[in-house]
């Protein structure tokens, strides 16, 4: 494996300078877009975490809106209606969130047409680009992570020279743009590490977010971390579920924060993700549209788990 | 709201003799189960959600996985765990070996494990896949089974887009379907899909897949895999159901076991959740797909509450039910927050024969791998596939050695399939183990094996294993089997073409079509260059063009069409296939190649093949003319194809001489023929078609002035030809036509016209202002302006102005809507209500059949009282709007040749989509020609019970109520329900004078309408359109037609035969109660002629099998 990530970290492209674009202003609303790397972070809620942790006095907000499957081109988000109008729908919801930043992560999906869909993937990233540059936020292009050769997985090598090119293009388009770029895909290649952190060579459980929490953030990792060395990197509770509250201790407080922000997310989930949309908002809302009303509902409850994460926050250590 | 006491719940079962049912588990050891499955030590896990249908703001996803536990053998369960809470509406769970289990948790697969010592609840929750849609809470990724190969298939249903990343790449599925998982290697593929909703799937003993469609009328589905069932909207040809006209049914199970009576092995079980019935059918093999034959039920009840929607065999050979009790089903149409909704209860039923003893359990878990392997030799299904299961997580190196030897040690067929299945779980490839079991006795065994192949082809090479010459198989069914294993491999395209030697069926034609569909990119290219033509058969040849569904393909069809020796027959389908898929040139040349035989005797059925299809052709792609040039005469073919008799040849000529503005061509047939009354109808009506199209001057003039012409036959035709070309002027001359007109009958047509026009109906308006029409006229005119999904309201109040109606009032306050309920109960008749659905001009059987009997525009009415609540029947009917059940929501759609038209959508491909309209017509729209598609309303017109007094209206929701239930239950067995009775009009009287009435039953130009049985059954005489000759009895002629697909005798039972004659195809048959006939392979015609002075009783007719007989046949239905 370990050779595997070293052939393919001369492929990949160099790391990008030091400015860490994860570094927030005051009240910064930040928005994510991806795939299920993004969709399932909200899930453990570890990068945001760590997010968060670095810039813990600045009232920073997430929304995150990954969708499982999804490319550039918004080909998981158009339901009934297909991708061209996922798109639509995806602009305007970017919109109607108001952000002041903006994550951008595909490539995974895209990654297994190879070469040939390179071209595609640039088009399609820049034509999403400029859909949302209409909020004036700040646009930050964040590259997948690498494959790994761990079951079912056998071709990391392969795979990886494919997303190589990927992330080339998606670094170019940041250059070209002047747009912040994390390159998590040349940070993790670089810094292998000894056992795998995915479970099947691409998606993370619990562990793998914790432990790539760090690559996010490069060289303000430690700031971002104020637990104990090494923090929950180590630790192997990860994938395990919720357990009884216990006191709260410096390094437990992290861990109530991740549980809120966990929690708050899927608040949002509810929000922007309802179930039975068909009724509540598509071709049969002449049915069930009435109940509309209670997803907008969920706003204050968001609001509210936001609040109780400033509070946490402020928390002494 | 019943009395939950499950005692008084079971007092309302009926089950057969010899068949006792007991509670095994209620609440509060459980609430609201939605599916089940035993794990290997035979507990049982259930996924339960109180959140359902929608989780409220504020309210935590608390839904849990449960593990129902009989740990003292009373036969019902006394212990509860909560393996998992904090789920999101859970539709399904299945456990591994491992004390685990999978379980579908909103948009993810997940999996739980590692189980609390003390509590047993699972410590670990790891997400297997992400992104399955949610966009309706009964369509989420549901119903979990293992397979034969121990794969995990899940199902979603029609509304739900699923986006999965795999370490394989992305799947997407934008469908209903079934989902196939390996969880060990994450592939994930679709296994076969296109259902509505199919929360059945159950596998035989020899790994036969079959399905049930939750929200579908076709009853039984016998899976191919690969294919695409009744919704499925890419693909050009789709598989039906075994039992078209059933009611909706969730959950399946095969019977196997000792402890079940022998007549029981391999029976289907399955839930009717709306009729409250749990349903059995009896399945047998039909060519190489089967038929499925509904028997008495398991269970029958009356209780509002029970709801069977999971059924499972246990451990202990009993057959087991899932209740989710509750008096409302799912949510589309009744409110999300109903306080009907029962959030609390649910049962599970145990259903054991009376005196038989139940199977012991097995031990599995625990056991050796010997053991293990004996246990695969057991007659129940269960244990086979949980120690198939249990051999699979010991793993390869503990089970392989003795699974070799014990492999080793059997002749017997179905052990060899066991261990083949077994290797597969193991994931051994082994071919030349596989090579022999191919070659096994036992057709069902070799079937099965294919399979095994499909799944290995990523692994090994094939060549060795001849799977091509399993196209000389003797059994259909490995044929299929085999071709679509065949699809799966590299250079097969002449093998797969193979399969067509031998005779095929409706199942076999399919796959193969399918096969060498998905592999046209190997073959396809080289058929275009020239260099491949399966070998010069032509029958392959077309076979295999149409299936690739492609153009560009003239060079070899052209060659086809002109090599000698190729037969009548054959040159027909290569010039029908040219036909529908070459450009203009190819279709200059099939017409002039056509005219080359029109002095033959078999012009007529060439012609009336290949025109129509080009006809079609030239309007879903806007072929051009062809190009004129020297020596090729087509214009002149064209017009010589309308000089021989009338008929469907002559026809498609015609509009194809408009379409491709042959102007003079049709000047000179209406000349030529229509003037000389050398028409038909029909032909008429084509020429205005084709005169419309052409649009030229002289067209115009000659349309325009038919159109001002009162006293010309043709004046609606020609009005409606001038719709296209003139609107403002049509409507003037329709107006005019409008006024004179009394009979209705006559104006429905011309109204249709102008509604089906974009701008028609506000032309019509606007030509309507000041002007009377006859009460009737009007009437008639709001009710097709109402069939449109977006009615145009001046339309509306022009007409209601004009003939001085008044608009009734259709939306009641909530105390009148709950006085009519009372009055519904109270004062309604059922019996009242049924004549008043049948009334012809109710329209009601036009578009909803019953128990697959009558239009298929809307839903099936077959058991809608036993689901249905009052308040929501009457709600429908009079504002049709409120609630539009799932896949009959409507598009209003403009077309850029200026046709508007109302329809859902059937199906869509990348370049067409096809809509059927309330006439159940289907009309392709092109995408290229970039439509307007709006969401519309319900097909079903407002104001349909308009015309109906309190009372009648009161008596027509008690039938529909009472339907589905009590004497208004459609009961299984074969009644014929759909009828033809010969219209009393020309060439009727001619026919029978001429020859005798037993001419009626092969005469090729009678008219015939439908005419439906009661729900009973019984079809009553005085429904038959009668007449006399001269001054004879009255008499009527009735027919049904019978679909044969193994040949053999099968009987017919018509009772009492007082005053009936009785042909079959036109030979006579001696009238008796009980009938038997021979029957070959197709469609056969009963006629019965009826003396109506000799006769009163209802006809009747019922298809019953005949002892020993192979016969295979059904009673066609529809419309």
């Amino acid at each position: 494996m370990i050779l595997a990530t070293l052939a393919a970290a001369l492929l990949a492209p160099a790391a990008d300078p030091p400015k860490n674009p994860f570094e927030f202003a005051d009240g910064d609303r930040v928005v994510f877009l991806g795939g299920t790397l993004i969709e399932r972070e909200q899930k453990y809620g570890y990068w945001e975490l760590a997010l968060t942790l670095l810039n813990k006095d600045k009232r920073v907000s997430f929304r995150n809106l990954g969708w499982s499957g999804d490319t550039v081109w918004c080909e998981s988000r158009g339901s009934f209606d297909g991708p061209k109008k996922g798109y639509e729908n995806t602009v305007a919801l970017v919109k109607e969130l108001k952000p002041t930043v903006i994550v951008i992560c595909y490539g995974h999906v895209e990654s297994f047409d190879g070469e040939a869909g390179v071209k595609k993937f640039t088009e399609g990233l820049e034509k999403l680009i400029d859909g949302v540059s209409g909020t004036k936020a700040r646009v930050v292009l964040m590259s997948p992570t690498p494959f790994e050769d761990v079951k079912p997985t056998t071709d990391a090598k392969v795979r990886n020279e494919s997303l190589g090119r990927y992330v080339t293009a998606m670094k170019g388009v940041a250059e070209k743009r002047d747009l912040g770029f994390v390159n998590l895909f040349g940070r993790l290649t670089v810094f292998p590490d000894s056992t795998p952190r995915t479970v099947n060579g691409v998606h993370f459980d619990a562990a793998g977010y914790a432990r790539t929490a760090r690559a996010l953030t490069a060289g303000d990792l430690d700031r971002a971390w104020t637990g104990a060395a090494g923090g929950p990197a180590a630790d192997p509770r990860n994938d395990e579920l919720p357990r009884q509250k216990q006191d709260i201790t410096p390094e437990l407080m992290r861990d109530s924060v991740r549980e809120k922000i966990v929690a708050k997310n899927e608040l949002f989930f509810h929000r922007w993700r309802p179930q039975n949309q068909t009724y509540l908002f598509g071709f049969r809302k002449h049915e069930q549209g009435n109940n509309a009303k209670e997803v907008a509902e969920f706003d204050p409850l968001v609001e509210k788990a936001e609040k109780q994460i400033a509070e946490l926050l402020k928390k002494p250590k | 709201m019943p009395d939950p006491d499950p005692e008084l719940e079971r007092r309302t079962f009926v089950l057969p003799d010899g068949f006792e049912v007991n509670l095994w588990a209620a609440d509060p050891l459980l609430a609201k189960p939605i599916q089940m499955n035993f794990d290997s030590k035979g507990r049982l896990w259930v996924a339960a959600s109180e959140v359902y249908p929608q989780i409220k703001p504020g309210q935590k996803a608390d839904d849990k996985i449960l593990i129902l536990e009989d740990t003292t053998g009373a036969g019902r369960a006394d212990k509860t765990t909560v393996f998992a809470d904090g789920l999101l509406i859970p539709t399904a769970v299945e456990p591994d070996q491992h004390g685990g289990c999978f379980a579908a948790d909103s948009t993810e697969l997940v999996h739980f494990s590692g189980p609390d010592a003390k509590t047993g609840k699972a410590t670990k929750k790891r997400i297997v896949l992400s992104g399955f849609g949610t966009e309706d809470t009964h369509h989420i990724l549901h119903t979990f089974r293992t397979g034969p190969d121990c794969n995990l298939y899940m199902s979603q249903s029609i509304y739900i887009h699923s986006h999965i990343e795999t370490p394989h790449g992305v799947r997407r599925l934008n469908a209903g379907g079934i989902w196939q998982f390996r969880p060990e290697t994450e592939k994930l593929e679709v296994f076969a899909r296109g259902w509505v909703n199919s929360w059945g799937t159950a596998w035989n003993k020899w790994g036969t897949t079959f399905a049930t469609d939750g929200a579908g009328g076709e009853g039984i589905n016998y899976v191919v895999p690969g294919a695409a069932y009744t919704t499925a909207r890419d693909v050009a040809r789709i598989l039906p159901g075994l039992n078209p006209g059933s009611p909706k049914y969730c959950g399946l199970e095969v019977v196997s076991g000792r402890h079940l009576p022998d007549d029981w092995q391999q029976n289907l079980i399955t839930n009717d959740f709306r009729g409250h019935r749990v349903c059995r059918y009896v399945v047998q093999e039909d060519g190489s797909g089967f038929v499925a034959k509904e028997q008495k039920e398991l269970i029958r009840s009356t209780h509002p509450a029970f709801r069977p929607i999971d059924v499972k065999m246990g451990p202990d050979g009993a057959i087991y039910i899932a209740d989710w009790y509750n008096p409302i089903i799912q949510h589309g149409e009744v409110d999300f927050r109903d306080e009907r909704r029962d959030k609390t209860h649910g049962r599970i039923w145990r259903i054991t024969a009376k005196g038989r003893p139940l199977v012991p359990k097995p031990k599995i878990s625990g056991a050796t791998v010997d053991e293990l392997l004996e246990l695969l030799k057991a007659p129940e299904d269960w244990t086979r596939s949980h120690a198939r299961q249990e051999l699979k997580a010991r793993g390869e190196k503990e089970v392989l050695p003795k699974l070799k030897e014990w492999a080793k040690k059997t002749d017997d067929d179905r052990y060899k399939l066991e261990a083949l299945w077994t290797l597969q779980a193991l994931a051994v490839v082994d071919k030349e183990f596989l090579g022999g079991v191919l070659k096994a006795k036992l057709a069902d065994v070799r079937a099965s094996a294919c399979r095994v192949a499909a799944d290995w082809v990523d692994f090994t090479d094939f060549e060795g294993l001849k799977l091509a010459e399993l196209a000389s198989d003797s059994h259909p069914r490995v044929r299929l089997e085999a071709v679509r294993a065949m699809a799966r491999m590299k250079d097969t395209s002449n093998a797969i073409a193979e399969f067509l030697n031998k005779p095929t069926d409706r199942w076999l034609d399919y796959a193969i079509w399918l096969s060498l569909r998905e592999t046209k990119d190997e073959w396809l290219p080289l058929v275009k260059a020239g260099k491949f033509d399966f070998c010069g058969d032509p029958k392959k040849l077309v076979f295999a063009l149409q299936a690739a569904g492609e153009g560009d393909v003239s060079k070899p069809l052209r060659a086809l069409v002109r090599r000698a020796g190729i037969t009548p027959a054959q040159r027909t389908d290569a010039l029908a296939a040219l036909a529908r898929l070459g450009n203009s040139d190819d279709l200059g040349f099939v017409l002039v190649d056509l005219e080359e035989r029109i002095n033959s005797p078999t012009f007529d059925a060439e012609a009336g093949v290949v025109l129509p299809v080009m006809e079609a052709a030239v309007r879903a792609r806007k072929l051009p003319p062809p190009p004129t040039r020297d020596g090729f005469p087509w214009a002149g073919s064209l017009a010589d194809c309308t000089h021989n008799d009338p008929g469907p040849a002559r026809q498609a000529a015609l509009r194809l001489m408009g379409l491709w503005k042959q102007e003079r061509s049709l000047l000179s047939f209406e000349k030529s023929f229509v003037r000389r009354k050398m028409a038909s109808d029909e032909d008429v009506r084509a020429l205005y078609d084709g005169l419309a199209l052409a649009g030229g001057e002289a067209s115009s003039a000659l349309v325009r002035q038919v159109a001002a012409d009162a006293t010309s036959p043709y004046r609606r035709l020609a009005v409606t030809a001038l719709l296209t070309l003139d609107a403002p002027a049509a409507a003037k001359a329709a107006v005019d036509a409008l006024k004179a007109e009394k009979s209705t009958p006559d104006a429905e047509p011309l109204f249709a016209a102008f509604v089906g026009r974009k701008g028609g109906a506000a032309e019509l308006a606007k030509a309507l202002a000041d002007t009377k029409l006859s009460a009737d006229v009007a009437k008639v005119g709001v009710r097709v302006a109402r069939t449109s999904a977006a009615p145009d309201q001046k339309l509306i109040d022009a007409l209601t102005k004009a003939g001085g109606l008044t608009e009734p009032k259709r939306m009641l306050t909530k105390a009148e809507l709950d006085q009519m309920v009372a009055d519904v109960r109270a004062k309604g008749d059922p019996a009242r209500g049924e004549l008043v659905y049948r009334r012809a001009e109710m329209n009601c059987l036009k578009c909803h059949g019953v128990a697959g009997a009558g239009g298929q525009v809307g839903p099936d009415m077959t058991s809608i009282g036993a689901s249905a609540q009052v308040d929501y029947l009457i709600e429908s009917m009079l504002n049709p709007n409120a609630k539009i059940k799932e896949g009959y929501n409507s598009f209003l759609v403009n077309t850029d040749d200026g046709r508007s038209f109302s329809g859902i959508k059937v199906r869509e491909t990348n370049a067409e989509i096809v809509f059927r309209d309330a006439e159940d017509r289907e009309i392709i729209v092109r995408k290229a020609d970039k439509p307007e598609i709006k969401p519309g309303k319900s097909l079903m017109p407002e104001g349909l019970t308009d015309p109906l007094t309190q009372q009648e209206f009161v008596d027509l929701v008690r039938f529909l109520s009472e339907l589905g239930k009590g004497p208004y239950l459609a009961q299984p067995g074969k009644v014929v329900r759909r009828w033809q009775a010969v219209l009393p009009v020309q060439p009727l009287f001619t026919t029978v004078t001429r020859d005798r009435v037993g001419a009626v039953a092969t005469a090729k130009e009678l008219q015939w309408a439908a005419a439906y049985s009661r729900v009973s059954g019984d079809l009553p005489v005085e429904d038959l359109p009668k007449w006399k000759i001269g001054d004879g009895p009255f008499q009527a002629v009735a027919r049904f037609d019978l679909d044969c697909t193994t040949a053999g005798k099968a009987k017919l039972v018509f009772g009492d035969t007082a005053g009936l004659q009785l042909w079959l195809d036109g030979t006579p048959l001696e009238a008796g109660k009980e009938v038997t006939v021979d029957l070959t392979a197709g469609v056969h015609t009963v006629t019965v002629h009826v003396k109506l002075d000799q006769r009163k009783a209802p006809l009747r007719a019922e298809l019953a099998e005949v002892d020993g007989s192979p016969a295979r046949v059904r009673i066609v239905g529809g419309k």
